[in-house]
């Protein structure tokens, strides 16, 4: 008998779940096909279940979780807790980054730890680019580069994107830039009512065109600088740049484009042409060390945004409103993960920041009226200022037990100087705005308690409760005139109706309870289901009101009992129930050698959201919807053929007077082909041509006369886009 | 000759008492509720006279306020509209119509909707826009009033007559960027005005004769009387 033939260890490494508890993550794998079908970064999210997403510009949708949006949502940046500088949020966080820079994405649906930021209570996104790359060995030089484009029909979208990176072991050295732009998409069936409103722009808009919905002359440019001076310890360096010469917003009373004094016809003003709107700049710094008691993070960054808006000329032509703002955000985040023991880790640590904000409109005209001759300041040097602490302890009971317990403090300081409108026409709003005491100071408590059970390899649970606390924003706190017209242009939810502040909110606090089941075969790769369910009870919510009739004359009872009309709202604390459920789930259905397989994939959420001071529907919550997908996965191919289906929004917001919507079901066809050094997606989305409203698109506000209550028809919605064929080619070198 | 003369005079101040019969002078007080720039409204008050029996209106001038250019504790801006340009009679309404320009010319609307560039209808279709749009500087920045006389002007209007009430304000103060103030009515126009002003009330009162006015009536009543003692004498 021959001696045995001795083989190489084989080392096997198992081990529980080390996914935070409560995260959903997406690779840039998963990334690829979504990045085809659109250059709006929050839409890279709509497959997670319980996401989706409010209609806003053509870059800037804003993310929805289980209900709650925007700035109840911890959005961060590679790292960064951007801000929307705009009274309609026109520059939210995601629009900052180009969907060919993310490479992974995070989603905290249900509690976030506390270590993952404080003051938001809705959830966390996460998104990353690309961490540097240091090569392996000294004699070595790591070189990458990475040029994609794209092409969408629907719309005539285009855009580029190059990624060029270089690097030793210790420097690593990393330029990216994109740019895309898109003209108006095209919807498949009419939804304007009749008039002469939408006859006022400068141009004959189609029945069909969803007017004010393309953008041009978006750039993205980053340069990274990485140093790696040991092993254990990073360094990194980033300047980030965001131009945009114009996007317009159709369920917006205003666009971001950029305007200046007309010199040839003084008190006027024209569109200046190519010139950026918006300017985003970023610089971050970013260290990351592993010491021998532990890892520590720290980081450091600034944000400026230079923001412009005005009426773009599909909505009416030789009519302006210069609107501007400019801010500027300074955080910082220093964490430490210290391991007690195998099994106790203790992340503590501390984050802040400091925001500064100018809200100024330019006069129009030269005689005293609606729009003369005084800048009219809607938040004068606004501030928000947080600082928080935080401890949180992470246990590993065993291989089936995990718990996860923190505790965060913060507190939050806002303030606003005195303001004045564009004559003394707003004396009396801006008399009574000044008089008040406006500095507020917020204290904010978080508790979070979570427990993940592993009993096998095949199935896991995780429950968790929560106290999250968020502060109100500037602009939920101090626009300040009841003019409508100034009060219609504040308002980041797109539902067309004109918002007044309030200094008297108070931060909001939600007790959430929330618990998920995730079953699936060993491997993951047969079958899988995943069942949540959450509710959120909302102290303080803030919620909308008719605006009171002792606050102005025009706060009348017109406004009050209105029904089917654009009102007045002011910002009020209430009380709210948001609760539901998700499911996802996938099975493999068939495979053959030379064949592949064939997957089932299906999705599908629910959630309900009321007042429970008023009895009223919550706004934009997104009807229960699914999406079922057969899948099919060769060596090089991907073929996905996709039902999506949204159940009509029935149930809506009577104080916002907000738009049912029916129900609809899509088809979308996916193919990709992948090779070592390339990838080509073709997409045929809504293939059958389906007309349909958007759920959470707002009201259509993109063409006519915007700046009064009565200027456009109540009662359309912003409608989704016909059919539209996508190829997009990426190649890596 | 010296009758001659006195003939004369007399029928010149009788013909002005004539006039006077015919025409009877009267003010008005029209308002337009406007909801966007509570406290104030857009108000006209004037005058003209209305001659009952050829139902034909004169002289119809007054001020017309500027809403929002209005300070809540006043000042707000009145413009005078001192042209009457158009007037006609309404059979099925049962009374005339009249309108106050600012301008010596109806020119107010964008005429490129058609239209005749001034009227309510007009406006409404024109979405507001002033005439020469979009050149700013072509906005003759005209301004009017159109009142309504029921055929006893003293008695209230009915909500049928108020609904066709209308204003336009296109000088600079009563801008909105390209588009100028209006005030109509939806059952009036099919659209209230671009600030959703509309009409609220009119309110026509007899006017009370200047001094000078009497002055005349009594020297053309001593004239007429001269004449008829010298007739009578001779």
């Amino acid at each position: 008998m021959p001696a045995p033939t001795p083989l190489a260890p084989i080392r096997v490494e198992g081990a529980r779940d080390e996914s935070p508890v409560g995260v959903t993550t997406l690779p840039s794998s998963a990334l690829d096909a979504l990045r085809s079908s659109s250059s709006d970064t929050a839409r890279l999210l709509e497959g997670i279940p319980g996401v989706s997403t409010y209609g806003a510009g053509g870059i800037s949708s804003l993310p929805s979780i289980r209900g709650l949006a925007d700035e109840r949502l911890k959005i961060t940046v590679d790292g960064m807790d951007l801000m929307s500088a705009c009274p309609n949020h026109m520059n939210p966080a995601l629009s900052l980054i180009d969907p060919s820079k993310v490479e992974t994405v995070a989603v905290y649906a249900g509690i976030t730890p506390v270590s993952e930021g404080g003051d938001s209570i809705g959830g966390a996104i996460q998104i990353r680019s690309a961490r540097p790359k240091f090569a392996a060995s000294d004699n070595e030089t790591l070189t990458e580069a990475k040029v994609g484009t794209f092409f969408r029909s629907n719309g005539n979208a285009r855009g580029h994107s190059v990624d060029l990176s270089i690097a030793s072991t210790q420097l690593s050295v990393r330029y990216s830039e994109s740019a895309s732009e898109s003209d108006n998409y095209r919807t498949a069936g009419d939804f304007k009512k009749e008039g002469f409103w939408k006859q006022l722009g400068q141009r004959p808009v189609a029945e069909r065109e969803v007017a004010s919905s393309g953008y041009a002359g978006s750039k993205n440019r980053e340069v990274g600088l990485g140093l790696a001076w040991s092993s254990n310890s990073v360094l990194h360096l980033t300047y980030s740049e965001q131009k945009l010469d114009y996007q317009g917003f159709p369920n917006q009373r205003m666009d971001m484009i950029f305007s200046r004094p007309d010199p040839a016809n003084p008190g006027n003003y024209v569109i200046a042409e190519n010139t950026p709107s918006n300017v985003n700049r970023t610089i971050n710094l970013r260290y990351l060390g592993q010491h021998a008691w532990g890892e520590l993070e720290a980081r450091l960054f600034r944000q400026t945004v230079a923001h412009h808006m005005d009426l773009n000329q599909d909505r009416f032509f030789g009519m302006f409103m210069p609107m501007k703002s400019d801010a500027s955000t300074l955080g910082g985040l220093l964490k430490a993960s210290i391991p007690l023991s195998p099994e106790h880790l203790l992340r503590i640590g501390t984050d802040f920041q400091q925001y500064r904000l100018d809200d100024w409109w330019p006069p129009i005209g030269l005689a005293p009226g609606a729009m003369c001759c005084d800048d009219f300041q809607n938040i004068r040097n606004g501030k928000r200022d947080r600082i928080g602490v935080f401890t949180e302890l992470e246990t590993g009971w065993n291989a089936a037990w995990l718990t996860l317990f923190g505790i965060r403090g913060g507190l939050v300081h806002s303030d606003a100087d005195r303001v004045q409108g564009y004559s003394n026409f707003y004396a009396a709003d801006a008399a009574r705005f000044n008089q008040r005491d406006r500095s507020r100071n917020d204290t904010h408590l978080d508790l979070t308690a979570l427990v993940r059970y592993t009993p096998d390899a095949r199935q896991s649970y995780e429950a968790g409760i929560a106290r999250k606390t968020r502060s109100p924003s500037l602009y939920e706190r101090y626009p300040w005139s009841t003019f409508p017209m100034a009060a219609l242009m504040n308002n980041f939810v797109g539902d067309g109706n004109a918002y007044l502040g309030n200094p008297h909110l108070k931060p909001e606090v939600a007790y959430t309870a929330s618990a998920s089941a995730h079953w699936h075969d060993e491997g993951k790769e047969r079958w899988d289901f995943k069942l949540s369910g959450h509710a959120t009870y909302v102290d303080d919510y803030i919620d909308a009101q008719r605006c009171p009739r002792a606050l102005s004359a025009q706060c009348n009872a017109l406004n009050s009992n209105a029904d089917d009309r654009y009102v007045i709202l002011q910002y009020v604390n209430q009380r709210a129930m948001l609760q539901g459920v998700d499911l996802s789930g996938s099975t493999l259905i068939a495979q053959h050698a030379d064949i592949g397989k064939l997957y089932l994939n299906g999705m599908a959420s629910y959630v309900d959201g009321r007042n429970l001071s008023t009895g009223d529907k919550l706004y934009h919550i997104m009807p229960l919807n699914a999406k079922i997908a057969l899948e099919h996965r060769s060596q090089r191919w991907t073929n996905t053929l996709e039902v999506h289906s949204v159940s009509a929004k029935d149930e809506v917001s009577r104080v916002r007077n907000e738009v049912q919507t029916p129900g609809y079901t899509l088809l979308n066809l996916r193919s990709s082909f992948a090779w070592k050094n390339g990838r080509l997606d073709l997409a045929l989305e809504n293939a059958l041509n389906k007309f349909y409203l958007l759920p959470l698109g707002g009201a259509y506000l993109g063409q006519g006369n915007s700046m009064t209550t009565a200027g456009i028809p109540w009662g359309m919605s912003v409608p989704g886009r016909a059919r539209s064929l996508n190829v997009a080619l990426n190649l890596s070198f | 000759m010296n009758r001659f003369l006195n003939f004369g005079v007399a029928l010149a101040l009788s013909a002005g008492m004539t006039v006077a019969h015919a025409a009877t002078s009267y003010d008005v007080v029209t308002t337009w509720y406007e909801p966007d720039t509570q406290p104030n409204n857009t108000i006209f008050t004037g005058s003209f006279d209305y001659d009952a029996a050829t139902r034909t209106v004169t002289n119809l001038q007054g001020q017309l306020s500027e809403s929002m250019t209005g300070m809540m504790g006043g000042g707000m801006t009145w413009l005078s509209l001192d042209h009457q340009l158009v007037s006609w009679y309404d059979a099925a309404l049962g009374g005339t119509f009249a309108a106050a320009f600012r301008n010596a010319s109806t020119n107010t609307f964008w005429t490129g909707a058609g239209g005749n560039g001034w009227s309510p209808a007009s406006g409404v279709a024109a979405g507001g826009v002033y005439y020469g749009f979009p050149s700013a500087g072509n906005n003759p920045g005209n301004a009017y009033a159109l009142i309504f006389i029921p055929d006893d002007p003293l008695a209230a209007l009915t909500q049928a007559q108020i609904n066709k009430l209308a204003y336009a304000d296109c000088a600079a103060g009563g801008m909105m960027g390209a588009v100028c103030m209006t005030g109509t009515s939806v059952a009036g126009y099919g659209a209230e005005g671009t600030m959703s002003g509309y009409p609220l009330s009119q309110t026509i009162t007899a006017a009370v004769p200047e001094p000078e006015t009497w002055g005349l009536m009594l020297a053309g009543l001593t004239a007429i009387g001269a004449i008829a003692r010298r007739r009578r004498a001779i």
